[in-house]
């Protein structure tokens, strides 16, 4: 049972930015040409609230595969949104390439519930993404 | 304690605390999370527009006046509450939802008895094995309580030419999430000279247009219900039948129908 301090979400969020922007910088030593794939992440990790919002998880869930090949940072951060989502609603079957289908077979109560807790997580990516790629200017 | 009610005409932004990532949210009540309209938005509005000879006398006076301290005035306003917010669905077009919390609230505020307590899942357009969607929901006819008619009535005040027709009362947290999903929410860019995108994406969010919001106003202590300045005060709301709230006023936000 994931520990719902207050502070739970935070640290998902950072976590998970966090973990992202070090294994890009691993990939990608230089800073001057890592920024590109920072600034990817820095806009999708904002990005995920309103989108959340407007379209819903499943879309959501559809842009892993749908972000075009140049923009995988983008994705990586989709990917890691719906890893740290399973985690806390203690689900197995969200996270996964193929589990899109899994969405549908939920009950209404369920997958409003479900999309409750992925908006609360959405809005800390959008706050700390701020301080994780505090260094990243021109994003949104 | 009086009630005015407020269908909106169109979005209404109300400049909030809200401001993670790239979004503008609005204002929130602090308890619940759901949007408002503070009182000060309301009154502020409505002082605006009074006969500078009254207005003293309704909302007190302000640090500008020749008399250095500040006075009350004889009317208070409450903050403005959500009571329906319409959803688009695939089956009946739009469905207006709400909530026991806001619900409850509402009966509270207006003396409203109700015969059969609120409970998630009433909704009053029944038919008999037809599915309700709500934006990504599906909800079976069998999940759903029918809610009569002419109770249903009470909650859903209306004005001649404003009425809502569906209702559905969900559960509060999911309450919460689909008016954050019905929220009106606007991309915004910046163009720069070329005519294209400077910088990335902004969204700023609104209470959807034909929302139905209400507010409660009332003589201060001081004024030991002062019949007169209630008087005022109600045609004041008459006058302005339709009034503007909020910001962005310019782009046409924040229309209301005052009934």
């Amino acid at each position: 049972m994931p520990n719902f301090d207050p502070r739970t979400l935070n640290k998902c969020a950072f976590e998970a930015l966090t973990n992202l922007r070090k294994e890009h910088q691993k990939l990608v030593p230089d800073f001057e040409k890592a920024k590109k794939g920072l600034k990817d992440q820095k806009n999708q990790a904002m990005e995920i609230y309103t989108y959340l919002s407007t379209w819903g998880l499943m879309r959501l869930k559809a842009e892993e595969k749908a972000i075009s090949k140049e923009q995988d940072e983008r994705r990586k951060v989709v990917k890691s949104f719906f890893k740290y989502l399973q985690e806390l609603a203690e689900r197995n079957d969200l996270a996964g390439d193929d589990d899109l289908k899994n969405f549908v077979k939920l009950s209404a109560n369920e997958y409003l519930g479900l999309t409750g807790l992925a908006i609360e997580l959405a809005n800390e990516f959008g706050f700390w993404a701020n301080a994780v790629y505090h260094d990243i200017t021109g994003a949104q | 304690m009086n009630i005015q009610h407020l269908y909106l005409l169109s979005p209404l932004h109300t400049g909030g605390t809200t401001q993670e990532g790239n979004l503008l949210g609005i204002a929130r009540e602090s308890h619940t999370n759901f949007p408002y309209i503070p009182s000060s938005t309301i009154r502020g509005r409505l002082r605006a527009a009074v006969d500078d000879n009254k207005r003293d006398a309704l909302f007190g006076n302000d640090l500008n006046s020749d008399n250095g301290n500040l006075t009350q005035g004889s009317v208070w306003v409450g903050d403005g509450s959500l009571l329906w917010l319409p959803v688009p669905s695939l089956s009946h077009g739009v469905i207006w939802i709400s909530c026991p919390l806001l619900l409850n609230r509402y009966a509270r505020v207006a003396k409203v008895t109700s015969q059969t307590a609120i409970v998630p899942y009433l909704y009053n357009f029944h038919q008999a094995n037809e599915k309700v969607y709500l934006k990504d929901a599906i909800f079976d006819s069998s999940e759903l309580i029918n809610w009569d008619k002419g109770q249903a009535k009470k909650f859903t005040p209306h004005q001649s030419n404003v009425a809502i027709e569906r209702a559905l009362v969900l559960p509060d947290q999911h309450c919460a999430t689909v008016i954050q999903m019905g929220l009106w929410r606007q991309v915004k860019i910046k163009l720069d000279q070329h005519k294209t995108v400077d910088g990335g994406f902004r969204y700023e969010e609104a209470i959807p247009p034909d929302t139905l919001m209400y507010f409660p106003w009332g003589i201060t202590a001081q004024a030991k219900g002062n019949q007169e300045a209630g008087e005022q005060f109600q045609d004041l709301l008459t006058v302005n039948a339709i009034m503007q709230i909020g910001g962005q006023e310019s782009l046409g936000r924040g229309f209301v129908e005052c009934f």
